[in-house]
C-alpha cells in the first residue's frame, strides 16, 4: 500500500485535536466557516498517513466511547483520487473494534491483502 | 457614503461588543439551563420540549416535569461531553467570538447573582437564562445610544461601549435582584410590555420586559426607534425596485422571531400522485402531490424547515425558483402568510440581496471609509477584551489578571489543569451532571474517570481551579453536585 495514501476527516474540535494528538504524519487545517454560518467555535480536518491507521482508529474509538459508530471519512489516493468511506462499528460485533476499523479502512487499497 | 459608513460602523461596533455575550448565554442555553421552580420557560426549552424525545416533557402530566430528564439524555452523553471539554480549552480572548470569555462571565454572572446577590430565583437556571437576555438584550437605553444620530461614526461607538458595560455593572450589584425576578416572572405570566413601530401602511409590534420604571433614556430610545421606522416605511416608494427593497425590508423585520433549522436543495420528480424528493439518484421521500403541480414535472426543489419563535411553529416550505410548490404544517400553529412570501419571491429575492451587497461593498471600498473602518475594528478587540475577561474570572490583582490572563489565552482551562486533556474531559463531565442534578456515579457507565472515581476526579479539578480562578468550581451536598462554576 502506498504510503501516499491518506485518510481525511473533517468535523474535528480542537479537543478532537488534542486527542487524536500531534506527529509527522498528521496534518490540520484549520475550517473556514461559510458567511452564513455563526455560533460554532473552530473546527478543523485532519489528514494523516496510513502508517497512522491504528492511532486513528484508537481516536475514532474514544470519540466514541467504544459504542456504536458511524463516521464519513475520506481516502485521498496517491494519483489525487477522493473516495468516500463510511467507517461502521457495532458495540456488539464479535470482531475486535480497532482491527475491524482498521479493515475498512485499508480495505481494498492496493498492498494491503 | 459617510452615511453607510456611519450605519456599518454602528453595527458592526454593537455586535462586535455583544457577540462574546450572546454566545455565553447561547452555551448556557446548550450546557447549563434546565427548567425547574418558576413558572415560565424560556423559547429554546419550550422547542427543545416539543422536538426532543418525541415531546415527552410536553406529553406528560404536570407539563415540563420530565424536561430534566429530556435534557439529561442529551447531555449526558458522550458526544456532550467532549464537546463542553472544547468549550472549556477554547482561547481565553475574544478575537474569534470569544465563546470561553463571554461563556464564564454568564456563568460567573449567575453564581455571583445566586450567591452574593441572594436572587434564590436564578437555581432555576432555565429562569436565569430569560432574565439575562432580557436584561441586556430589552434595553431601550442602549437603543437610544445605538440611534443617536447627533453623533456620527466612530463618535458613535463610545456612549455604546459605555452603556453596555454600565449594564454589565449593574447586573453585578444591588440588593433588589431577587424582587427584580419575581416582577419578571409576573410579567411572562401577564403579559410583556408592548412597544408599537406605527406608520400609515402597517404596525410592528415588540414584546419586551421592563425591570424599571420607564427611565427618560427609554423613551429617548423609544422615540428615536419609531422616527427611524418611519424613515425607513413611512413612505411607499416610486420606483419598482424601491418597493421591492421596501417590501423584503419590511418581511426581514417580521422575520427576526423566526430560526430556519435547516434548508436543502433537492431533485423534485412528480410522479403518479406524488411527489418525490431525490437526492443523489435516491429518492429520499415523497409527499401527496401539491395542486400547483402535474405528474411529469421535474426540476429543482428549495426546502426549508423554519421555527417561528413567535408563534411556537414549525413549518415545511418547498419552492421551485420563484414558485411556492408546496408548504408543511409541522406543529398545531397555522402558517402565517408573511412567512410565505420569501419562497414564493426567491429568486428574484436573492438577485435584489446580491445587488444590495455588491453596492454596499462597493461603498465601503472608498480609501477615508476602510481607515475609519479598520480603526474601528481594531479598538473593536481592544474593548472587547478589556469588557469580558476580568469579569469571567474572579477579581484579583492587575499583575495576577495578567498572568492567568496570559496562561489561558490559548487553550482556555487546559493549561491550569497541567494540560491534562483527561482531566478537562472529567470537569466537563462533571459540570454536565450539576446542570441536570444527576448524581455523578450515573454517569460511570459512560464516562472513564482519570482518577480511581469520579469524587476523587472532581477534587483534584476543584482544588487546582480554585487557586487559579478563585471561583466555586463544584458544589457539592451528599456525594450530589448541584452546582458548577465551568
Amino acid at each position: 500500500m502506498s504510503e501516499l495514501t491518506q485518510i481525511r476527516l473533517g468535523g474535528l474540535t480542537k479537543f478532537d485535536k488534542a486527542d487524536l494528538g500531534s506527529d509527522p504524519g498528521i496534518v490540520y487545517e484549520e475550517s473556514e466557516l461559510d458567511s452564513g454560518q455563526h455560533g460554532e467555535v473552530t473546527v478543523f480536518t485532519v489528514m494523516l498517513t496510513m502508517a497512522l491507521v491504528s492511532t486513528f482508529a484508537a481516536f475514532l474509538l474514544r470519540k466514541h466511547n467504544e459504542q456504536s459508530f458511524e463516521e464519513d471519512i475520506e481516502i485521498v489516493h496517491p494519483d489525487g483520487r477522493i473516495e468516500r468511506r463510511k467507517i461502521r462499528w457495532r458495540a456488539n460485533s464479535s470482531e475486535a473494534p480497532e482491527a475491524s476499523i482498521i479493515r475498512q479502512i485499508q480495505a481494498g487499497l492496493p498492498g494491503v491483502d | 457614503m459617510f452615511d453607510v459608513l456611519d450605519a456599518v460602523v454602528r453595527y458592526e461596533f454593537a455586535q462586535g461588543l455583544m457577540r462574546p455575550l450572546a454566545e455565553g448565554i447561547a452555551l448556557f442555553a446548550e450546557h447549563d439551563a434546565c427548567t425547574g421552580f418558576t413558572h415560565t420557560i424560556s423559547t429554546p426549552m419550550a422547542f427543545a420540549g416539543t422536538l426532543f424525545a418525541q415531546g415527552l416533557a410536553t406529553r406528560t402530566n404536570p407539563p415540563w416535569s420530565k424536561m430534566p430528564l429530556v435534557i439529561a439524555g442529551g447531555r449526558l452523553t458522550t458526544a456532550h461531553v467532549r464537546r463542553k471539554a472544547d468549550l472549556l480549552m477554547q482561547p481565553f480572548n475574544c478575537s474569534k467570538g470569544g465563546y470561553l470569555p463571554g461563556y464564564l462571565m454568564v456563568k460567573n454572572l449567575w453564581l455571583h447573582n445566586l450567591m452574593a446577590l441572594e436572587c434564590t430565583h436564578f437555581m432555576d437556571t432555565d429562569f436565569y437564562l430569560q432574565f439575562v437576555r432580557s436584561y441586556f438584550y430589552d434595553d431601550w437605553e442602549l437603543v437610544a445610544c445605538l440611534l443617536d444620530f447627533d453623533r456620527s461614526d466612530i463618535g458613535a461607538l463610545g456612549p455604546i461601549a459605555a452603556r453596555i458595560q454600565a449594564r454589565m455593572h449593574s447586573f453585578t450589584n444591588g440588593n433588589e435582584r431577587q424582587r427584580e425576578a419575581e416582577r419578571f416572572e409576573q410579567h411572562g405570566l401577564t403579559g410583556r410590555s408592548r412597544f408599537d413601530l406605527k406608520v400609515e401602511l402597517g404596525t410592528f409590534q415588540l414584546s419586551y420586559d421592563q425591570f424599571d420604571g420607564p427611565s427618560d433614556r427609554d423613551l429617548v430610545g423609544q422615540q428615536r426607534l419609531s422616527a427611524l421606522y418611519v424613515d425607513l416605511f413611512g413612505t411607499w416608494p416610486t420606483s419598482e425596485v424601491d418597493q421591492m427593497l421596501y417590501e423584503m425590508d419590511r418581511e426581514t423585520l417580521q422575520f427576526w422571531s423566526t430560526i430556519t433549522l435547516g434548508h436543502t436543495n433537492l431533485d423534485g420528480n412528480a410522479t403518479g400522485d406524488r411527489l418525490q424528493f431525490n437526492h443523489e439518484g435516491k429518492t429520499l421521500f415523497s409527499t401527496a402531490m401539491p395542486s400547483s403541480l402535474q405528474a411529469g414535472w421535474v426540476g429543482k426543489l428549495d426546502v426549508d424547515i423554519v421555527v417561528d419563535t413567535a408563534q411556537v411553529g414549525m413549518f415545511g416550505f418547498v419552492s421551485a425558483g420563484s414558485k411556492l410548490i408546496d408548504t408543511w404544517k409541522l406543529s398545531n400553529s397555522d402558517i402565517p402568510d408573511h412567512l410565505k412570501s420569501p419562497h414564493i419571491h426567491r429568486t428574484s429575492r436573492s438577485g435584489v440581496m446580491q445587488i444590495s451587497q455588491a453596492a454596499l461593498v462597493e461603498a465601503m471600498n472608498d480609501e477615508s471609509i476602510q481607515i475609519a473602518l479598520n480603526h474601528a475594528r481594531s479598538e473593536l478587540n481592544r474593548i472587547t477584551d478589556g469588557i469580558y475577561l476580568f469579569r469571567a474570572i474572579a477579581e484579583r490583582s492587575d499583575a495576577e489578571f495578567e498572568e492567568i490572563r496570559n496562561l489561558m489565552h490559548e487553550n482556555g482551562l487546559l493549561p491550569l489543569l497541567n494540560n491534562r486533556l483527561q482531566l478537562l474531559s472529567d470537569a466537563a463531565a462533571a459540570s454536565l451532571c450539576a446542570s441536570v442534578d444527576h448524581n455523578l456515579d450515573s454517569i460511570s457507565q459512560f464516562h472513564k474517570w482519570s482518577q480511581s472515581d469520579a469524587y476523587s476526579a472532581i477534587s483534584e479539578i476543584g482544588l487546582t481551579l480554585e487557586k487559579h480562578l478563585r471561583l466555586p468550581v463544584f458544589a457539592i451536598n451528599n456525594r450530589q453536585l448541584f452546582a458548577s462554576g465551568i
